[in-house]
């Protein structure tokens, strides 16, 4: 059931189901409520037929020139409604608003170690542009990879040709 | 040049000189702050920004009346100078004074009328205190001054507001006034050809949707602005269609977004809800006749149910969607069914057309029973079949599954599609009735069943992963408390804890078990048991609403008062920040102009700042500061002193909201049928009377704080006001009766309100009367008082001989466990009035005291004397029944598991207790009995502390 609908704010008093698994960060109010105010149209939830949230995609579109861009913020689907496509339907619905924002691609980081994630980014078209080192701070700190899908108006493909070295996060535009 | 570099340099050693202040503000030392601030102002005392800054770090250490004259003095001044206005704002806003802001600005903007910044702020400082009429002004003037486009469009909004949420609630005349000026005020941009951003064009549809112009709205839609829009145009066009019952367009639309994506739910809702009104209507008119030869199938409109299941079934033909098999048409069956049965009741048409609903569930079973959704998805419609039907397909699914009592599942499908029938079994009520000896087995079954899937399935899975088979331990722990209420015995409760913890060890990452595993050690009465579990579940910011009920709440009355403190501080401080920083949300709005969000906010802001959880932890941690108050000192520096209202005026008590999310906690309960928990009659019933309960409380805060304030109100009205809330309270309890304990039928639902225990505690007898105490020593009584002391003596005696006696019996009971939950649960109650009632002792001392200052005549010292002796007299008293209490509670400070635990095993589960020999539990279930005893152990000893501490400080007034 992958419609989808604005996330709003009370959507954030029962989003706990999907929330409490350990892969999905809970942030302080003013960081969802920051992509609320600026970018309402990236933030969307899809809810079950009984009414819980099954899932949500939290993104923004930010960047200059040819580097205007849609990025993935957060991308998350509560372990009940996994492995239903729900994600690919998430994923679509956020480059679509980037194609009419008119952007050149979309972006996401992901922890070189989550394999499921990076293998379904794969499937949708997504390619690892660079690997950031040393991206997520912890024990010991984790690099990410930078992927990227081109978007229609990026006809040259020019956003997606992978850097060959990798690059430190303060080194991110 | 020479001035402007001049100027530079000086607004560079200006920058340098403060610099020190705002860092010391920042890292919130703030009396090193005002140092530094008097440090410049010895230099250059005429620096007003200096000035305005050791205003900010006067009020943030507390010394508010400095900072106000210091405000005054530099509003006096007619600044304009943003950076020194920016520091006061802070100051207002901390004050709560946002009026202060804006007249601010607008003398600012006087002395410096061309200035965008200063007209933003202005406009901004009215947002904040929701001046819709005021806004609208100042954007307007900062569009006169500065014509872009954003400030014209917060004119507009600010119109808007005005209309759908400020005076045009009230009268709609003004309303439509209103509405109409800001479309009118719309049309001028397009007709200057300016209307251009995505926000402005949306802008626009609220301002058509707020009149019901729903036609010109779908012609926006339509036309140019409509492509400026990044949202789902066709689902947009689809809310506006409904407004206009426009049924065939919705039905042709829907098809066509339909047939490119099958699984969208609300498309598909929207689709069957056009065909039956078109059904309906047709019946009526009956001359609708479509010729069909030319049309393609998508633009033929589907108006009966016959069309709508053909429909359905071209597109379960056309099968998958990104090669995922999809729901959305197969549960759109069920729908049809579901809309046609309650449209024609009775007849057999829905059969007809779709068979036997319950061959719809056997499908729907077969294709998706091994997803995990599959049960929620069905549980939406198990209404369609009656009682005894819904058990004739819960036993056709398990045949259906093929696993037995003598077989298990052989592939991890089989796993999920067991787990599935099982959790639909006890969805449609197979498991209601059966005996305990049944629910054992099936107990037993299920841990066995729950080892074989973890060793089998479970091996591959990465720690954040949620394992398949621990949905059998969860299904185990919900007949485990069935059977514990069947019974009524803790025995069962401990076993779905070892069952629980084992399956966590595995699993450490599943929140389904840590759930359950916080609500059973509540059910036992063990918050500290609790607390570790809760702390594993990492629960911040938001959640500390929306879960605070399953444990915080659940703190004081198991006798962890210091977990408590902790946890009552951490969340009214994000209560606090979180309503502070709220408006700034609404800045942000129209900063980037997301219209359609502000009323969002604004509802979002009052749900955070009427919450239920809000008020009730602000009441609870007031009375955990009184538990813990210790010195006669620590008494004067109380936070409740503090506050300039009474508590139960600051709350809002019509709009408090009850932000708890219930329906995390997973079950499979036939109950669950009739809808989320969050709206069950039961849930609701014991919202309310934790709605009573909070009063209550709040009441006796009240008259604690106005005891402990006495000499802080005028001289004439001391008492009056004391005696007045002392009423009051007495009032709301009296008016409450006895509270009756229902049951507390499911695992999953919300615990029962405390009202009843804490109506059952002696609050009345022994607070009650000592209140009188507090009267009679303020209008020095003799005779009364000795009277009232009396009362109050023998109300704390009673208290305490009655706690001493279940607590001396506790080791006879038959459940050690059941009645040491009731009874640490009156005694924290006990406690709580203990140390209320040495409060109020020294207040009764204060008076004493002060009435001896000022007594001019002799013969009144005489009467304060004998006073003294009878409030010295009652203060011993208190002394002694806590020292008794003491005594009786030494023994429970051992840690060494009782031995009636030990006995416990040889009842009815010596086979469970096989199973759990099996699966190498059977240390496990000891270690279970030893953490409950452990931490009761260390809460007792911390109540002791609590008692320690209590007899010393009334030794100290005495």
């Amino acid at each position: 059931m992958t419609t989808l609908r604005p996330f709003t704010c009370d959507d954030m008093y029962k989003f706990n189901n999907v929330n409490l698994d350990p892969l999905t960060e809970t942030y302080g109010l003013s960081f969802y409520m920051q992509y609320l105010a600026h970018w309402p149209e990236y933030f969307q939830v899809a809810e079950s037929p009984s009414g819980d949230i099954m899932g949500y995609i939290m993104g923004k579109a930010e960047g200059h020139g040819d580097n205007w861009h849609g990025h993935v913020t957060a991308l998350t689907v509560s372990p009940d409604y996994r492995r239903l496509g729900l994600a690919a339907s998430l994923m679509n619905f956020l480059e679509d608003v980037s194609e009419r924002k008119r952007a050149y691609f979309v972006d996401l980081f992901v922890r070189v170690s989550n394999k499921v994630a990076i293998n379904m980014y794969n499937n949708l078209g997504y390619i690892v542009y660079r690997t950031v080192l040393e991206y997520y701070s912890g024990d010991p700190d984790e690099d990410a990879y930078d992927m990227r899908k081109a978007c229609s108006r990026d006809v040259k493909q020019k956003s997606v040709i992978p850097l060959t070295h990798p690059v430190r996060p303060e080194d991110i535009d | 040049m020479s001035y402007k570099g001049a100027h530079v340099q000086d607004s560079c050693v200006l920058e340098r000189r403060l610099r020190p202040i705002y860092d010391w503000l920042d890292a919130g030392n703030y009396k090193k702050a005002i140092q530094e601030c008097d440090k410049v102002l010895k230099k250059s005392p005429n620096l007003d920004r200096a000035l305005a800054l050791k205003a900010l770090s006067l009020l943030r250490s507390g010394k508010e009346s400095s900072c106000i004259t210091i405000l005054d003095s530099l509003t006096e001044k007619q600044l304009a100078d943003d950076a020194i206005l920016q520091v006061m704002t802070m100051c207002y806003r901390e004050l709560q004074q946002l009026e202060k802001v804006s007249q601010l600005y607008e003398v600012a903007l006087k002395v410096d009328p061309t200035n965008e910044e200063l007209h933003t702020h202005l406009f901004m400082s009215y947002v904040r205190s929701s001046d819709f009429k005021q806004q609208q002004k100042a954007a307007m003037a900062l569009y006169k001054l500065v014509p872009k486009n954003p400030y014209y469009c917060w004119a507009v909004m600010s119109a808007l507001l005005q209309a759908i949420r400020g005076e045009g609630v009230d009268h709609p005349k003004k309303k439509s006034l209103l509405l109409s000026l800001a479309e009118r005020m719309i049309d001028k941009l397009i007709q200057e050809n300016k209307l251009e951003a995505e926000q402005e064009v949306q802008l626009y549809i609220m301002v058509l949707e707020a009149q019901e112009k729903y036609d010109k709205v779908l012609e926006v839609l339509d036309s140019n602005f409509g492509t400026k829009l990044s949202g789902d145009l066709p689902q947009l066009r689809l809310v506006y269609l409904k407004h206009l019952n426009r049924w065939p367009d919705i039905n042709v639309l829907c098809k066509k977004i339909l047939s490119e994506s099958v699984d969208r739910w609300q498309i598909w809702l929207s689709y069957l809800k056009s065909v039956f009104e078109l059904y309906i209507s047709n019946n009526h008119s009956n001359n609708h006749q479509q010729d069909l030869a030319d049309v393609p199938d998508l633009d033929v409109v589907d108006d009966t149910p016959e069309k709508a299941h053909e429909f359905i079934c071209k597109l379960v033909e056309n099968g998958s969607d990104n090669g995922f098999l999809m729901r959305g048409p197969y549960l759109a069956r069920f729908e049809l069914c579901k809309q046609m049965r309650e449209l024609n009741k009775g007849d057999e048409s829905a059969e007809c057309l779709l068979g036997d609903p319950m061959e719809l569930f056997i499908e729907y079973f077969r294709k998706f029973g091994h997803k995990p959704c599959c049960v929620s998805d069905l549980r939406e419609y198990l209404e369609l079949l009656d009682g005894e039907r819904r058990l004739e397909m819960a036993g056709k699914l398990i045949r259906e599954v093929g696993i037995t009592s003598t077989n298990i599942p052989q592939t991890e499908q089989q796993m999920q599609r067991h787990i599935c029938a099982l959790q639909l079994s006890r969805l449609c009520g197979s498991h209601a009735n059966l005996s305990a000896e049944l629910i054992k087995a099936l107990v037993t079954a299920l841990s066995y069943h729950y080892l074989h899937g973890h060793q089998e399935y479970g091996a591959k899975l990465l720690s954040t992963d949620q394992a398949p088979a621990d949905a059998y331990t969860l299904l185990g722990a919900h007949f485990l408390y069935d059977l514990h209420r069947m019974t009524g015995t803790s025995q069962p409760l401990l076993l779905a804890i070892v069952l629980l913890k084992y399956t966590l060890k595995n699993s450490p990452c599943n929140f389904h078990l840590k759930l359950l595993l916080l609500r059973l050690y509540h059910i036992l009465g063990s918050g500290l048991n609790a607390q570790t579990i809760y702390d594993s579940l990492d629960i911040k910011h938001l959640q500390f609403d929306s879960m605070g009920y399953a444990h915080c709440s659940m703190l004081s009355s198991s006798g962890n008062f210091g977990l408590a403190s902790t946890l009552f501080d951490t969340t009214v401080k994000f209560f606090i920040t979180n309503y502070k920083d709220s408006s700034d949300h609404l800045t942000f709005s129209y900063k980037y102009g997301s219209f359609s969000k502000l009323s969002e906010f604004m509802n979002f802001q009052e749900r955070l700042g009427c919450s239920f959880h809000y008020a009730n932890t602000l009441v609870e941690k007031h009375f955990v500061s009184f538990v813990h108050c210790n010195t006669i000192e620590q008494v004067w520096a109380l936070d409740i002193l503090n506050n300039s209202k009474y508590m139960s005026e600051t709350i809002n008590w019509d709009k408090l909201i009850i932000n708890h999310n219930y329906n995390v906690y997973v079950s499979w309960d036939p109950e669950r049928i009739n809808g989320p928990i969050e709206e069950w009659k039961e849930t609701k019933d014991h919202n309310e009377r934790d709605s009573k309960l909070l009063y209550i409380k709040c009441t006796l805060l009240d008259c604690m704080q106005s005891a402990l304030s006495i000499f802080k109100a005028p001289e004439h009205r001391r008492i009056d006001q004391l005696k007045a809330k002392v009423v009051a309270w007495k009032e709301t309890i009296k008016g409450n009766g006895v509270v009756e304990d229902s049951e507390h039928k499911l695992l999953c639902m919300r615990l029962l309100s405390k009202l009843g225990s804490y109506m059952r505690a002696p609050y009345l007898q022994v607070l009650g009367a000592m209140f009188d105490v507090v009267e009679a020593v303020y209008i020095d009584d003799m005779e009364q008082c000795t009277q009232v002391i009396a009362i109050t003596k023998e109300a704390v005696k009673a208290m305490t001989s009655d706690i001493c006696e279940a607590l001396t019996g506790e080791s006879k009971s038959p459940d050690v466990y059941i009645t040491r939950k009731v009874n640490l649960e009156h005694l924290s109650y006990v406690i709580e009035i203990l140390s209320n009632v040495s409060l109020l002792c020294l207040v009764c001392w204060e008076i004493i005291k002060n009435s001896q200052c000022g007594a001019s005549k002799k013969a009144k010292k005489k009467v304060d004397n004998s006073t003294r002796e009878s409030i010295t007299n009652l203060v011993m008293c208190v002394k002694e029944e806590i020292t008794k209490l003491d005594e009786v509670l030494k023994p429970h400070t051992n840690e060494l598991t009782p031995l009636i635990v030990s006995k416990m095993g040889s009842t009815i589960f010596d086979d469970l207790n096989e199973q759990l020999t099996a699966m190498n539990l059977s240390e496990e279930e000891g270690s279970v009995a030893d953490i409950l005893t452990k931490a009761y152990a260390v809460t007792i000893k911390e109540l002791r502390t609590v008692l320690k501490t209590k007899s010393k400080f009334l030794s100290c007034i005495s």
